[in-house]
């Protein structure tokens, strides 16, 4: 067919797709800078033809067959895994960024206030009892408690603020997903038409970034147009349906995610996973080091300072600062084992050395308590202390231990050596002593029990004579007779007068009577033997008017607790008899050294002993006969079982961690109570050179670093790790920049190409109109043929 | 197909330069303005891991160097404080040489004893000197007066108080400095050699081992009452007696005498009776009359002292080497050899080798105020025999003083050591944390340029489109 109406009709199609093509295109230019807009593109195809005269076809002019929007859809779904792993790079980044700031490395952070510590100690060695430098290390002390305090608080600022973080973020992520089930809503029933929904797909796509950068997100795409949306495997949006997600706190009071089915949400990527990670995982690691740096700061410094001995000198009266927790609920504190009383310090299976001195002589007594702490409970452990000569000690209702002494006596738990080992004079002493030639225990399981041996003392000329009598039921096994069984046998036998004693192991009857003229001798009772078995000599000796004096100086050096048993080769006088001995054994009754006493030697000359130890002997009469024996502690730490730390008696830190760290109030107030020294004398600054050897100490607790060293490469991992967030941060923006501009190669607008568009349509349209035209006036041609002719 | 460049991805890649341009330039002015590299750990992990040892180390040095001056200061204080008791001991020897030598009457010589006796005490502050609160020469007993003078009975003497410990304190990484001398070791040695007797002829000899005595003691020898082997009808009589050991007596019945060795017989009965035992020693003795046996060897007991008669030891078995004397004051022991003492007296006891700056002042205060009245000759020959040990007590104090001197002029190196120290470390961090100014500023200039030339060329690319030329 062919009519005048043919042109009219693909004049009006071009002039429909021109104008389209304008109005798209002004769109594009319109929206070239609205965010996430996508290209749109009109889609020309030429009309259907129609057949003329003899089989031709003929176009019929231009159809619009839609306005597509330019998108990659893989494109897009890489964009948006890009925007998650960007999220979290920017939230660890600032994370580490404001720790940083927190630590304020290198400058003025906690590194100043622990070589402030370690200096106050060292100011504090030019003159130990100068107040005002003792004050200085109160001072440095607390200034390195508040700094620990401060980083654990602002790091629980930093995980306790990630709750309100990610429930203001989830809120977000919820409105983005309402806002995409309206969308799906209205994009399906545009769609239904078969119509494409091109703007609000744009904006659909919008929300789901959005909910991306958060959290990592999967689209799944329905036939209908409409979205569903799934993050971290719980589906938030199908369709029109949104599960909204909640925020609560897990059992570890960790922010977590929760679905509407109270199920828990575990994220990738996203700030919200950054943030919960940070909240579990970064941020308590860190806490955790300072925490151990804290811990074991407290734990060495307080080792040092409850077995040094403060300005004061030794202690009257101490009470614990933790007691004993009501672990069994029986309405008592103190019966419970010293494993369960709740100590923040566990108290370890050692010894404590408890040291009794006289204030007015110095003359000190060192007992050694066993703890068990798996056996003893803290009322054992009182009645241990109360078991010590010159000491109280009890359990208050608070579960405190206190300890007092008796007047003119102090105690206190340091390791110094007792200047004068020899205090019950068993070593050519001025009272006649006879001691057992070898240590415990001993073997009586051959004697006929009741055994009975006689002890002559006084003097030659009025001799007393007391019959000592040792019952089988003294001892637990016959066949290994303690030395402190048969001292406490022996002591119940005696009365009060004349006393035996366990020196270092040995057993020694010593008289009560002293001087010249003073006389010894143990005789077995008929044909007895019991004095062989306990190698006691039965040969008569004498005391002299005044005894052997035995010092000891130096502070001991070794590394182990021992114990020192000095026994003379031969009898004979100190400083006169030729090739006479001392010989040394330790502990386990190894010979350690021998020394010269006898002629050569001056008596009061100073003979190393090897790690720091000397000793001078006085003159006098020794005896080997008469087992003379003294016997010296040399101890490393007089405290292996941490009682005195768990316990806080006298410590210097209180707290466990960087939380809670704090300066004993009491030596806040009264600095002297720092203990300086580990003896009484007022310039001893033998404790300040342990705390300054425990700057260099590597502890096993801090990794085997020393503390400023744990700390310092704690900065340096934070250093590394934010440099590396920063890094990361770089190269995921670079990454997601890049997918950027990948996006916007193919869905952004190039104005150029839009000015180009327009002038293409408005030609387009141009022509069309002037064809349009030209039909007309072919058309008047036609009509007007009739008129004219 | 190539890559379309849309004008959002113009703007985006254009304010990215700017904004790297500006964050570049923004690193660069920091550095410039601190002088530092690393200003956050994160600026350069690796090296803050040594600014923060390398800070302290300059902490502590500068803890070194205020405990060093701290040092000085306070061995200077001991120095001086050695310095006048050196001039102390100078005034000492005058003195001494003076009454050695000159005709000086006894109330000059009196006089002079008083003017010892108040340089005594004037030694004794000095071994007592304090800094602030705290004395010098005690050890680590600082508060308490390191040497008391204790009298008892006529004699005195000077005990030290202190300990041997050392306040120490460190000095320099590592290095611990004593602040103190141990007063003892100043004032007293006790290096020991032979112990000499000499003056009293007792016949008394020393056995040169097991003595602890320090300087000067008198060893009184005096009788002490007859032993048991004694006749029965043999006493001690009240007068004074110098013969001691085994004497001979023989009894005669007619008339009643008794000889002593080989004296002259003495009538009996006699009463608190001088008898003389023939060789220029007498004892006195109350006898009764002639007892069975007639002949024999009875023993004359001594009594050695070197208190001054307060702690006596006994001796009636003349064939002992080795008696121990035992000095209730301070409890030091002289051993005796007895073999040959026959005579009471008194013998001044020299343990060569040990001296004791205060008993020496004593000795010379006593000598000079003659209270045993000894003959003047004696004094001044005794006066003669301290000039040594005059000497020997200012050495000892120089010694002192040159050890604390030593010790002084030690810490004027060790300033300089630490100050360099301290300087090592300084350039160090320098090295670790400062920035190379020449080259940030270099930097900071090219990022000047570029950021500029960023700007510039973002503006013209921005503003051309084609929209700008179509009209």
């Amino acid at each position: 067919m062919s009519s005048f109406g043919f042109g009219l009709g693909a004049g009006l199609r071009a002039l429909t797709a021109a104008r389209l093509g304008l109005q798209i295109a002004g769109n594009n230019v319109a929206n070239a800078n609205t965010p996430g807009y996508s290209r749109q593109r009109i889609e020309l195809v030429a009309a259907d033809p129609f057949a003329i005269a003899r089989g031709f076809q003929i176009g019929s002019g231009v159809d619009v067959a839609g306005i597509t929007r330019l998108v990659d859809s893989g494109l897009e779904g890489r964009l948006r895994l890009q925007m998650g792993l960007s999220g979290a790079a920017e939230v660890d980044q600032s994370r580490y960024a404001e720790i940083e700031g927190v630590l304020g490395e290198p400058d003025n952070g906690l590194s100043s206030s622990l070589a402030g510590f370690f200096g106050s100690i060292g100011s504090l060695q030019t003159d130990p009892a100068d107040r005002s430098l003792r004050g200085g290390v109160v001072q440095a002390g607390t200034q390195l408690a508040q700094g620990l305090n401060l980083l654990s608080n602002r790091f629980s600022e930093l995980a306790n603020s990630t709750f309100n973080q990610v429930s203001g973020l989830v809120r977000q992520v919820n409105q983005h997903a309402q806002a995409i089930a309206a969308l799906n809503t209205q994009i399906t029933s545009i769609e239904a038409n078969g119509s494409q929904a091109n703007d609000l797909r744009d904006a659909r796509e919008q929300h789901i970034k959005a909910i991306s950068s958060l959290m990592d997100t999967r689209v799944l795409e329905r036939n209908t147009g409409s979205t569903d949306l799934l993050v971290g495997g719980h589906l938030l949006v199908s369709g029109d349906h949104v599960s909204a997600l909640s925020v609560t706190r897990d059992t570890s009071n960790h922010t977590a995610i929760t679905a509407s089915n109270n199920a828990s949400i575990t994220l990738q990527s996203g700030q919200i996973a950054a943030l919960l990670q940070g909240e579990s995982t970064d941020v308590p690691q860190l806490q955790d080091r300072m925490n151990r740096l804290a811990h074991n700061l407290i734990l060495e410094v307080n080792r040092l300072q409850t077995t040094g001995v403060p300005a004061g000198g030794p202690f009257s009266t101490l009470t614990s600062f933790y007691g004993s927790a009501d672990s069994n609920n029986n309405g008592t504190r103190g019966d419970e084992l010293l494993s369960q009383g709740g100590f923040q310090f566990p108290v370890q299976n050692g010894d404590l050395y408890v040291t009794v001195s006289n204030k007015e002589t110095g003359a000190m007594e060192r007992t050694r308590i066993h703890v068990d702490p798996s056996a003893m409970t803290l009322n054992d452990f009182a009645s241990a202390l109360n078991n010590v000569n010159h000491v109280s000690a009890s359990v208050d209702p608070m579960g405190r231990l206190r300890v007092n002494s008796d007047p003119g006596y102090g105690f206190d738990f340091s390791p110094r050596l007792d200047t004068n080992p020899d205090g019950f004079g068993s070593f050519g002493g001025a009272n006649p002593t006879i001691g057992s030639t070898h240590s415990g225990p001993f073997d009586l399981s051959g004697q006929t029990f009741p055994v009975s041996f006689t002890m002559t003392t006084g003097t030659a000329s009025s001799p007393t004579v007391t019959n000592v009598t040792l019952n089988a039921s003294s001892f637990a096994n016959t066949g290994a007779v303690t030395t402190d069984e048969l001292v406490s046998a022996i002591n119940s036998s005696l009365g009060s007068t004349d006393t035996a004693a366990n020196i270092g192991g040995n057993l020694v009857i010593r008289s009560s009577q002293g001087g010249a003229s003073s006389q010894l001798q143990l005789a077995n009772v008929g044909a007895g033997t019991v004095l062989g078995a306990l190698g006691l000599s039965t040969a008569a000796t004498t005391g002299q008017d005044v005894g052997v004096t035995v010092q000891v100086e130096g502070s001991y050096s070794g590394s182990n607790n021992g114990n020192l048993v000095f026994r003379p080769s031969t009898d004979g006088q100190i400083g006169v008899t030729p090739n006479m001995n001392v010989d040394v054994f330790d502990e386990n009754g190894r010979h350690v050294t021998t020394v010269n006493v006898g002629a050569g030697y001056n008596p009061g000359d100073p003979i190393d002993l090897g790690n720091g130890v000397s000793v001078r002997f006085g003159p006098g009469q020794v005896s080997a006969t008469a087992g003379n024996v003294f016997s010296l502690d040399v101890l490393s730490n007089s405290d292996t079982s941490d009682v005195l730390v768990a316990l806080g008696m006298n410590s210097f830190f209180h707290g466990t961690d960087a939380s809670d760290i704090s300066v004993n109030p009491d030596i806040s107030t009264n600095p002297d109570l720092f203990a300086a020294g580990t003896g009484p004398a007022v310039g001893d600054a033998s404790n300040l050179a342990r705390m300054m050897g425990l700057r260099s100490t590597q502890l096993s607790g801090l990794d085997a670093n020393t503390v400023e060293g744990f700390y310092t490469n704690f900065v340096g991992d934070v250093g590394f790790k934010s440099a590396a967030a920063t890094s990361t941060l770089q190269s995921q923006d670079q990454l997601l920049s890049q997918l950027q501009s990948e996006r916007d190669s193919v869905s952004g607008i190039n104005l150029d190409e839009e000015m180009v568009d327009v002038t293409r349509y408005q030609q387009s349209y141009d022509a069309a109109a002037r064809f349009i035209s030209v039909v007309q006036q072919v058309t008047n041609t036609l009509i007007n043929i009739g008129s004219t002719a | 197909m190539s890559l379309r460049i849309t004008q959002g991805h113009l703007y985006a890649v254009a304010l990215n330069d700017i904004r790297n341009g500006l964050g570049r330039y923004t690193a660069l002015q920091h550095e410039v303005a601190t002088g530092r590299r690393v200003n956050l750990p994160s600026d350069d992990p690796a090296a803050a891991l040594r600014i923060i040892p390398l800070t302290n180390d300059i902490r502590n040095l500068d803890q070194f160097s205020s405990n060093v001056s701290m040092a000085r200061e306070t061995l200077d204080a001991g120095a001086s404080s050695l310095e006048d008791g050196s001039s102390l001991m100078q005034r000492i020897r005058e003195i001494t040489v003076q009454a050695a030598n000159g005709t000086l009457n006894t109330d000059d010589r009196h006089n002079l004893g008083i003017e010892v006796d108040q340089l005594l005490n004037q030694l004794i502050s000095i071994g007592n000197s304090k800094r602030g609160d705290r004395y010098l020469f005690g050890g680590t007993a600082s508060n308490t007066a390191p040497f008391t003078l204790v009298s008892s009975g006529n004699s005195s003497r000077v005990v030290y108080n202190g300990n041997h410990q050392s306040l120490t304190v460190e000095v320099a990484p590592g290095l611990q400095t004593a602040l103190n001398l141990p007063g003892d070791s100043i004032f007293q040695k006790h290096s020991r050699g032979d112990t000499t007797f000499s003056g009293g002829n007792t016949g008394a000899q020393p056995t040169n081992h097991g003595d602890t005595g320090i300087g000067f003691q008198n060893l009184t020898v005096g009788f002490n009452g007859l032993h048991t082997d004694a006749p029965s009808t043999v006493t001690a009589g009240n007068g004074q007696t110098t013969a001691l050991g085994p004497l001979a007596y023989t009894f005669t019945t007619t008339p009643p005498t008794l000889q002593i060795g080989t004296g002259a017989p003495v009538p009996l009965p006699a009463n608190d009776t001088d008898f003389d035992t023939g060789d220029g020693r007498t004892i006195n003795l109350t006898v009764t009359g002639p007892a069975v046996p007639a002949t024999g060897t009875f023993t004359s007991k001594a009594g050695l002292s070197t208190d001054g008669g307060r702690t006596v030891t006994d001796v009636s078995d003349f064939t002992n080497t080795s008696v121990v004397v035992r000095n209730g004051d301070d409890q030091t022991v002289l051993d005796v050899d007895v073999r040959a003492l026959g005579r009471t007296g008194q013998e001044l006891v020299k343990y060569s080798g040990t001296f004791d700056a205060f008993t020496t002042l004593i000795t010379v205060r006593d000598l000079l105020r003659n209270d045993q009245n000894l003959p003047i000759e004696e004094v001044q020959s005794r006066l003669s025999g301290m000039l040594p040990e005059v000497d020997q007590a200012h050495t000892g104090v120089l010694d002192g003083l040159r050890e604390l001197g030593f010790r002084s002029s030690s810490m004027d190196t060790l300033t300089s050591r630490v100050a360099s120290l301290k300087i090592a470390s300084q350039q160090s961090l320098s090295l670790v944390q400062d920035a190379d100014l020449s080259q940030v500023i270099l930097q900071l200039q090219q990022q000047d340029m570029a950021y500029t030339a960023a700007l510039q060329v973002s503006a013209k690319v921005i503003q051309t489109s084609l929209a700008g030329y179509l009209r």
